[in-house]
């Protein structure tokens, strides 16, 4: 355990009685940097760079492999009023660098769980970029070492409690009340599509066939691809578009797709389960670039279901949820007769854990955790095993493995090139 | 290698005898199998890949050896490579044993071979696919990591530490380790009493409570009592998980205490099943102010009717919280019974209550369509003080349909708050309803007619920006004369120009250029930019949309000449005019317009009640406009339309003459007896309102979009005037007058490069050649005329849609036996097709008929595998081409005749004779390809051409029967 976490020790009573934000401990309108959570940040991309400087934290350190990026967050930081930060180039120096209390990791997810866990064992919390891991394998080990290491860890996505939910016009908790009032009845299956308001985002395709170019010399590329592969270097496998390719990320399915199904898996009750088979009806996927598809379809042993449509595949009419009593559809519109009076005798969904750094003083779990994270980034990841095989696949939830299936398998758990292993 | 292989085919054979699936036939050789996965990859689904892979894995090391061939070779169409590859080694995988073995061995061997990197990867990726870590001094699977088990704490440790109390991280991190839950569940349960921190205490609760176990419960209550805060909540909390109703009275009764403990209550009991507000009833009177507002908050969130007298007792509770909860609640339990009271209160209210009373009469009327409770609120509306009206304006509006919120505006012009509100709910329902550009731009311009002052004017320039519609542009002109709605207009018709390039003329580029000089503010050099992206890219060539009405008279309009006894206007019958009589009608014609077509109100307004027609004074070929028109109402037979090249008609009526078939709507090719006359869709506007048309004509088809709903999707319209003759290229746009009122405004028109048929040479009309498809339509063809598209004079043969399949091929209307047939082609790289001959105009044709094949056989893909008789030219599968170098390049135009006469076939390419001979002689022991052709037998049947979902393109084509 670190020093900076053993100062929290008792910090959580103090802070538990206080209306004020967490961070003012210090007595009003101070805060005492010593007081304030500090957070390091990996990968400077769209993420880093994107919308995190608002948090209540504090911001010490910044890493990134390009030194371009990384000379772009120091910048930031600074015009944010963070000051001069620590940066490095190599992500175990910020890990190690005793002023971070917090590892927020915004690299693409092939680096998720190496960085995940030797987080934890450095005795720091965790909060994670979506998706969680890249294979269900690596989600397996994150969840071991988060419980080994006593580590608070968040996945960051956040629909489940809180915002509108993409196009579907409603927030996710007056769907839970229905959905546990048990008016639609079970099993449910649920849609997710351009119709009822999710864009698989199929420009993360990735390209067929890259022209091997020079390394830029202010880009660390062994270390960018890390545990991945050793692909000859083209700028398109990189930064802005790596969605498009199975070593980093799994295209829209990938980048949508946590955030998208995470809020589904809330809905069904399923955050300490997995589908147990999952179809697809896709054209053949090449083995580098990550293409379009037509429908991923999960079944759970209950029966209940989740519908993935790309593009405009599938009924413009389909509900988000359909279920034997009833149908929900955008805009939380549901086809019950009197259903807001009879939804009204139940009660709404228990509050969740949604301040993170709360979470890290008072050490409970976040809403959304590697545990609950794990199982909704499997739905992604199931997905996108059944895409590189063309076939359908059968999973056991409980091993967390496909079932008599060495080949589906073998996607579970990949190989890192060395020295990278978890 | 040569064992490897062997094993591989004598487990193949293994397979097959087995009948795993393989559809192969022995006869084909690895390089066809190979060619035509190629051809065929990617996989389009599962079920093709699943058989190309199969075949693929069945040509084994010599089919391998062939695509490792091509992979090195690199060029730019090695996608199909790849994925071939890739479905061996997922295949292999899947099958298993010494089938995958013999693969994987393949695999390293053509990594060691690869001097290039990405080839070397790919097959290391592969063989990570099929479990073999191939690379393996730089790669470690995840699979062979042994996590091994976090220790869990000794529960004794755990019971030691948690007594003593301790700080949050030590007790989470031996908490998060637990592994035997149910054990330390009652280990901890039964130490709580002996907690003495109560920080510890209430960290344990908080895990207890996580449990969710109702055995707890006696723990939970008995740590409600406690005087530590944190202690009290996390016990709420974790009997409030239990969700056990046993727990409700325990909760319920805590409202009766402490505001902290009311407000406690609240939270949790919000997020409990069962009948919480009758449990927190009957302490309403014990409660204090704060008790009784956390009662009220319940009795509304569950909408409990049986505690309404609470809700009433406690409006005008002497406490503002505990009225303002009871106000809150009122709509939770008013029902229709409630609304004469609900109304009084509402007239007699004060301010801060009204929206909360308003919400209140909105649920009393639930359960009531809308239109119900407009008229409910309308009649109340009607009857109270004009300052009560006020009060009832902002429920009317929330259930107004769209016409009834405008009339609202226009009932409220003395009240700009009401009428801004009226408005802004009518930009909002329109597009919640899910209304297009076209009539939202509609709706908009009504509701200007009832604008109070500048700011609602701008809101709905603003809105006209997001219309995207065409019209637009010229209307939001008209604001660019006044100062306040200036800015608003230049960035409405911005948006709609730049959105939208293709909306171009020399009155938008005139537009254009005088809002370059409209200080848009903030992003002025931006919207510059764009401007001047626009009109950079406006066509230097082409004069664009051009207005067909000055709004002043009718410059540029004739009368209709009619030359029958109906009144009618032939244009065939015209043409035979003497310019003298012509000169002598057009006269008279004239005449009679001027008395029944007026310019009134901007419009072009028909006002008489005869049949003359109003008619431009220029004839168009091809050309798409745009035009609004309007029925005026009251009349028992409103019907007009437009007539294109002097034909009727795009048609125009009042829907609700069911008596002549109106209820169909407007938009069709009314006259139209063989082609489609019915719209697609109803998309009119209530007679009274303004209605907008888009029309398109090429060559001689016709499309309608009304009101930006496709109603007429390029259907060919019929020669009214003699039916056995396509439509005339060229003639007048007419304004059909039918008796009725009508008005037409807004008319623009785009002249568009139109098709000059393709003649027969002077030759090929001595010979007696007819020509089947002269560049301008398919009239004289049948089957698959989606996919074969007449574009740019030439069929367009499209790539199978992006998730659809081909839908077959087109055929001649005709039948040939014995003929000539010549056509012009161009090919797209490793383009396949063919030209079916003799065809039974279904099926496969090159074995129900016969197939000449069209080919790009001078692509790589095809490269050392093609058999004889697949090459360009060939009579498919029975006499091979000879000639393989007639063909030029892909990009370029080829000539093509094929030339049959009873069992005889030839045909030249470019000139060069490529194939020869009798069919009879040729498959007399049977033919080259092994496969039966039962169309050996036909003598006669369609020509056709035969799609691959391959892109090419065809013009020219011509045909004599011999």
């Amino acid at each position: 355990m670190t020093t900076r976490r053993q100062f929290l020790k008792g910090a959580a009573a103090a802070a538990a009685f206080t209306i004020l934000p967490r961070h003012v401990l210090g007595g009003k309108g101070y805060i005492a940097p010593s007081d304030q959570l500090t957070k390091g940040i990996i990968g400077f991309g769209g993420i880093g760079r994107g919308h995190h400087f608002h948090m209540p934290d504090r911001l010490v350190a910044v890493c990134d492999v390009d030194e371009t990026r990384l000379r772009r967050g120091e910048n930031m930081a600074k015009e944010a009023g963070f000051g001069q930060v620590a940066c490095y180039h190599n992500f175990m120096d910020l890990i190690h660098d005793p002023n971070v209390d917090i590892v927020h990791v915004c690299t693409p997810p092939h680096w998720h769980a190496i960085m995940s866990i030797e987080a934890a064992k450095a005795g720091k919390d965790v909060w994670c970029e979506k998706p969680m891991t890249r294979t269900i394998g690596e989600g397996k080990r994150v969840v071991e070492a988060m419980k080994r290491y006593n580590t608070i860890f968040r996945l960051n996505t956040w629909f489940r409690f809180e915002d509108t939910f993409y196009g579907l016009g409603t927030e996710v908790a007056p769907l839970k009340k229905l959905v546990d009032s048990g008016l639609l009845g079970w099993p449910l299956t649920v849609t997710v599509s351009k119709h009822t308001g999710f864009d698989w985002k199929f420009f993360w395709v990735g390209k067929e066939h890259l022209d091997p170019q020079p390394i830029p010399d202010y880009f660390d590329y062994d270390l960018w691809l890390g545990p991945a592969p050793y692909k000859p270097y083209n700028e398109h496998r990189c930064h802005d578009t790596f969605r498009g390719y199975w070593d980093y990320d799994a295209g829209g399915l990938g980048d949508m797709g946590q955030h998208y199904l995470d809020p589904v898996q809330y809905l069904l009750g399923k955050d300490d389960e997995s589908p147990v088979k999952v179809e697809i009806d896709a054209p053949q996927q090449h083995y580098d670039a990550a293409g379009t598809w037509r429908e991923i379809v999960y079944t759970y042993a209950d029966g209940c279901k989740i519908v993935l449509w790309g593009e405009d595949f599938g009924d413009p009419k389909t509900p988000y949820i359909q279920g034997p009593n009833g149908n929900v559809y955008n805009n939380f519109i549901c086809d019950i007769p009197g259903w807001k009076d009879k939804l009204a005798d139940f009660p709404d969904p228990l509050p969740q854990q949604t301040d993170f750094l709360e979470c890290v003083r008072t050490r409970k779990k976040f809403a959304l955790n590697e545990m609950n994270g794990h199982r909704s980034c499997t739905i992604v990841n199931m997905g996108a095993v059944a895409l590189q095989l063309g076939r359908t696949l059968y999973f056991d939830s409980d091993k967390q493995e496909f079932i008599n299936d060495d080949a589906a398998n073998r996607l579970v758990y990949q190989p890192m090139r060395a020295p990278w292993k978890i | 290698m040569k064992k490897i292989f062997k094993s591989l085919l004598v487990i193949i054979c293994l397979l097959a005898a087995f009948n795993l699936g393989y559809s192969q036939p022995s006869s084909r050789k690895a390089s066809t199998v190979v060619g035509d996965a190629l051809a065929k990859l990617p996989a389009k689904d599962m079920k093709l890949y699943n058989e190309l892979a199969n075949e693929l894995l069945s040509t084994g090391e010599e089919g391998m050896e062939m695509l490792y061939a091509m992979f090195v070779k690199q060029d730019e169409s090695m996608v199909p490579v790849e994925m071939a590859l890739g479905a061996i080694a997922t295949k292999a995988t899947e099958i298993g044993g010494d089938q995958l073995e013999s693969v994987t061995e393949m695999f390293k061997e053509f990594a060691d071979r690869s001097q290039d990197e990405t080839i070397k990867q790919f097959f290391v990726r592969e063989l990570m696919v099929m479990g073999v870590n191939y690379d393996n001094k730089n790669t470690t699977l995840t699979s062979e990591y042994d996590p091994g088990t976090t220790p869990a704490p000794k529960l004794k440790d755990l019971l030691k530490v948690v007594k003593k109390g301790t700080d949050n991280v030590t007790l989470f991190d031996m908490l998060n380790r637990v592994r035997d839950v149910e054990a330390a569940k009652s280990a901890l349960a039964a130490a709580v009493p002996s907690i003495k921190s109560d920080d510890t205490k209430a960290d344990v609760l908080w895990w207890l409570g996580e449990q969710k176990d109702k055995g707890l419960i006696n723990t939970f209550k008995s740590c409600l009592g406690s005087p530590s805060a944190r202690v009290k909540e996390e016990a709420a909390w974790a009997l409030t998980k239990t969700g056990d109703s046993s727990v409700l009275p325990t909760l319920a009764k805590l409202v009766a205490g402490s505001a902290q403990d009311a407000s406690l209550a609240e939270k949790c009991l919000k997020s409990f099943p069962g009948k919480v507000a009758d449990a927190v009833a009957p302490y309403f009177d014990k409660a204090g102010d704060a008790g009784k507002e956390a009662i009220l908050n319940l009795i509304s969130q569950r909408q409990s009717l049986t505690n309404k007298a609470l809700v009433l007792g406690s409006l005008f509770d002497n406490s503002d919280k505990v009225s303002g909860a009871a106000f809150d609640a009122l709509a939770s339990v008013s029902d229709k019974d409630d609304l004469m009271a609900l109304f009084s209160m509402l007239e007699s209210s004060g301010e801060a209550n009204r929206p909360k009373i308003q919400a209140a009469i909105l649920a009393a009327l639930d359960g009531l369509t809308d239109a119900e409770k407009f008229e409910v609120l309308s009649n109340r509306n009607n009857i109270v003080t004009p300052q009560s009206k006020a009060y009832y304006w902002p429920m009317i509006i929330e259930v107004a349909n769209i016409p009834q919120t405008l009339d609202i505006m226009a009932r409220n012009t003395d009240n700009p708050e009401m009428s801004t509100k009226a408005l802004h709910a009518y930009i909002v329902k329109s597009i919640n309803a899910g209304e297009n550009g076209v009539q939202r731009l509609l709706r908009y311009r009504e509701a200007m007619n009832f604008t109070v002052n500048d700011e609602q004017q701008c809101t709905l320039l603003d809105r006209i920006g997001e219309t995207g519609a065409f019209q637009g542009i010229m209307y939001a002109a008209k604001f660019l004369d006044k100062k306040a709605t200036e800015v608003s207009a230049a960035n409405a018709i911005r948006k709609i120009a730049t959105g939208n390039p293709n909306y171009y003329g020399p009155a938008i580029v005139g537009i254009m250029n005088r809002i370059r000089g409209v200080d848009t503010g903030r992003d002025y050099s931006y919207d510059v930019q764009r401007i001047d992206n626009y009109l950079a890219a406006v066509p230097k060539d082409d004069p664009g949309y051009v207005s067909m009405f000055n709004g002043r008279d009718l410059s540029g309009w004739q009368g209709m000449i009619p030359t029958n006894a109906n009144g009618e206007g032939d244009p065939f019958l015209r043409a035979k005019l003497s310019p003298k009589q012509l000169a002598e009608a057009q006269a008279k014609a004239d005449k009679v317009m001027a008395e029944n077509w007026v310019v009134a109100n901007g419009n072009i307004e028909f006002v008489g009640h005869a049949y003359d027609n109003l008619c431009t004074k220029k004839k168009y070929k091809d050309f798409e406009m745009y035009l609004d028109w309007k029925i005026y109402p009251g009349q028992r037979e409103g019907d007009a339309g437009i007539y294109l090249r002097s034909c009727p008609q795009v048609q125009i009526w009042d829907t609700a003459r069911v008596w002549v078939g109106a209820q169909v709507g407007s938009g069709g090719l009314y006259n139209n007896q063989k082609t489609e006359r019915i719209p697609l869709v109803i998309a009119d506007n209530a007679v009274g309102e303004w209605n907008s048309f888009y029309i398109k004509m090429q060559g001689e088809r016709v499309t309608v979009i009304l009101k930006g709903k496709l109603v007429v999707d390029n259907i060919v319209l019929e020669n009214y005037w003699d039916r056995s003759l396509p439509i005339p290229a060229e003639e007048y746009i007419e304004l059909q007058a039918h008796g009725s009122r009508i008005a037409y405004r807004d008319l623009y028109i785009h002249e568009l490069p139109s098709v000059e048929p393709t003649q027969l040479s002077a030759e090929e009309k001595a010979e007696g050649f007819e020509m089947l498809f002269d560049g301008t339509s398919l009239h004289k063809w049948h089957g698959n005329k989606v996919d074969y598209n007449v574009k740019n004079g030439e069929i367009a043969v499209e790539s199978r849609s992006r998730g659809g399949s081909w839908i077959g091929d087109l055929y001649t209307n005709d039948e040939y036996a014995d003929f000539i047939f010549r056509f012009e082609f161009k090919l797209t790289p490793g383009a396949n097709n063919g030209v079916g001959v003799r065809s039974p105009g279904e099926g496969d044709s090159a074995y129900v008929g016969y197939e000449v094949q069209i080919l790009d056989h001078y692509n790589d893909i095809y490269k050392g595998w093609l058999a004889p008789y697949q090459y360009h030219g060939s009579l498919y599968g029975i006499i091979p081409a000879k000639n393989r170098d007639a063909l030029k390049p892909v990009g370029e135009w080829n000539s093509e005749e094929i030339y049959m006469k009873g069992s005889y076939i030839r045909v030249t390419v470019n000139g060069q004779v490529v194939t020869e001979g009798d069919i009879v002689e040729a498959s007399k022991n049977g033919t080259i390809d092994g496969n039966d052709h039962p169309g050996l037998k036909r003598t006669s049947g369609y020509i056709g051409f035969l799609g691959h979902g391959d892109r090419l393109w065809i013009r020219n084509v011509r045909v004599k029967k011999l």
